[in-house]
């Protein structure tokens, strides 16, 4: 059974995303590293790319595939988690801490009703 | 629904995670993980559920003269207990299977196919074969486990008392196991030494539960498809689907020696197979290995590039390759780009990332061929 942090919202794409303030913290969830499998490179976004909800913007590499990551709120991504660069294997081991990917700055409050609550991520889980 | 080996049990009793492979519910990886598998086979041991394959028996008044008739290989001095890779082409000299061929006497013979269509490759040889000869299609009764790497020989001799080191690369034998018969080769599809074990079906649980017991304190591990495609990737080997198919042949593929355009027999596709070999192969796309500089991975289906961006050829199997480091890949690729070290690039999300042309295979066992007592 994949965990699933009570601390933090979802989409239906499997990712994960914490506000604090206007800045949003972004990672893949428990449930989507594990069918990646081992993760083997994280081609991060560039810094201050400018995003839309459901934007492409990064693609994790599992031995498997390449899977790409959208954005789950728009804004300016202003961080990356560069420690991914030689450790991408912290998705797979932390994909709640520190395997986050992205932060994005927002310049409007995000429509938290488009975003998916843990409980509503757990029903769709179970319904895979 | 996917077709379930004989073993499907034992793998959800292993925490697997099953995938639909060709039809098959296959164990994808197991609680380990590909990368886990993977360097098992290559620095231990490693057990496969290979039983979706397919087996057919031949029997034949002159088993090596009707192979000669429904393969494009050449049979006829292959002696008994020897195997050998070979091609199943139609007449317009594509790839309908890659086998095994197993001589057991002058009057019998193994094929082992694989397990995509194994129905449509019997219907195959069945219209081509000599009157007075017998295929049987045995693929739901045989059991089939795969055990590589560097100490399979341990854990075999533990189980059969063979040391297949003994053996020929390629060579089989035929022996017993709790009463029933079992066909031990020395073989695989993962580039380090190791053995393939065919069996009764009836068996071959007790077979698998009984090398992972026996393998436990050499550091064998189940391994599964995602690691099986990983290993045999490193070591060169084709996977049909991917570098072979229908609209290639074995030719292009970099097979010529498997296939015999000499020999007396008629085989479907060698008119045509002789027509590539004259008039066609030098202009035709061909095999290659790549190996990629940057970390970005490719896959199946992606675009090799010129450096300067014209397109020359498809990647056919691409992934990151955990024994011999970085990412590399297959594709057939324009002949004049196809010189070991050429530098190509692969169009890799709608940016290039460059690529060299590399022999094959990209990792070498020393050990995979040799004979005698004394290896590691």
């Amino acid at each position: 059974m994949s965990e699933i942090s009570s601390e933090v919202f979802y989409t239906k794409d499997h990712e994960w995303v914490s506000f604090e303030e206007n800045i949003a913290t972004v990672g893949v969830t428990d449930h989507a590293q594990t069918e990646l499998g081992d993760i083997t490179f994280v081609e991060l976004p560039e810094d201050e790319m400018v995003v839309n909800v459901g934007d492409e913007v990064c693609t994790i590499e599992s031995v498997k595939a390449s899977s790409p990551v959208y954005a789950p709120v728009a804004g300016k991504i202003i961080e990356v988690n560069s420690e991914l660069e030689d450790e991408p294997g912290a998705v797979n081991s932390d994909p709640y801490g520190a395997g986050w990917i992205f932060r994005i700055e927002m310049e409007e409050q995000p429509d938290k009703d488009e975003l998916l609550q843990p409980e509503d991520y757990e029903d769709l889980l179970a319904d895979l | 629904m996917p077709k379930q080996t004989l073993l499907y049990d034992a793998h959800s009793e292993l925490g697997a995670r099953i995938i639909d492979f060709n039809g098959w519910a296959m164990p994808v990886q197991y609680k380990t993980g590909i990368l886990a598998e993977h360097t098992a086979v290559r620095e231990k041991a490693g057990i496969f559920d290979t039983c979706h394959m397919g087996e057919f028996m031949l029997e034949s008044p002159d088993v090596r003269k009707t192979l000669n008739t429904i393969l494009c290989g050449d049979f006829t001095n292959l002696k008994d207990g020897r195997m050998r890779y070979t091609f199943i082409t139609a007449e317009d000299g594509t790839v309908v299977d890659d086998a095994v061929v197993f001589i057991i006497s002058d009057t019998e013979a193994m094929i082992c196919v694989n397990a995509g269509d194994i129905e449509g490759d019997y219907e195959f040889l069945l219209k081509y074969l000599p009157e007075g000869n017998v295929l049987d299609n045995q693929s739901e009764k045989t059991g089939k486990i795969d055990i590589q790497g560097p100490n399979a020989h341990i854990i075999v001799e533990k189980i059969t008392g063979v040391d297949f080191r003994t053996l020929p690369f390629y060579s089989f034998i035929v022996t017993e196991w709790q009463g029933a018969t079992l066909i031990l080769s020395r073989s695989g599809y993962t580039g380090s030494p190791g053995v393939e074990f065919f069996i009764d079906a009836d068996v071959v649980g007790q077979l698998w539960y009984s090398t992972l017991q026996a393998g436990e304190e050499h550091g064998l591990i189940p391994c599964g498809l995602g690691a099986r495609d990983t290993l045999r990737l490193e070591a060169g080997l084709p996977l049909y689907g991917h570098e072979l198919s229908r609209g290639t042949n074995p030719l292009q593929a970099g097979f010529k020696r498997f296939v015999s355009l000499d020999k007396d027999e008629d085989f479907p596709g060698k008119a045509a197979l002789k027509n590539f070999a004259e008039n066609e192969s030098a202009k035709a796309q061909v095999l290659c290995g790549l190996t990629i500089e940057g970390r970005r991975t490719p896959r199946q289906g992606f675009e090799v590039t010129s450096p300067e961006g014209k397109t020359i050829g498809v990647v056919t199997s691409g992934g990151p390759a955990p024994t011999v480091g970085g990412n590399i890949a297959l594709a057939y690729i324009n002949p004049e780009f196809a010189e070991i070290g050429e530098q190509v690039a692969i169009d890799i999300r709608s940016k290039p990332e460059m690529a060299r042309v590399t022999k094959l295979p990209f990792y070498k066992c020393e050990n995979l061929r040799k004979n005698g007592q004394n290896l590691a």
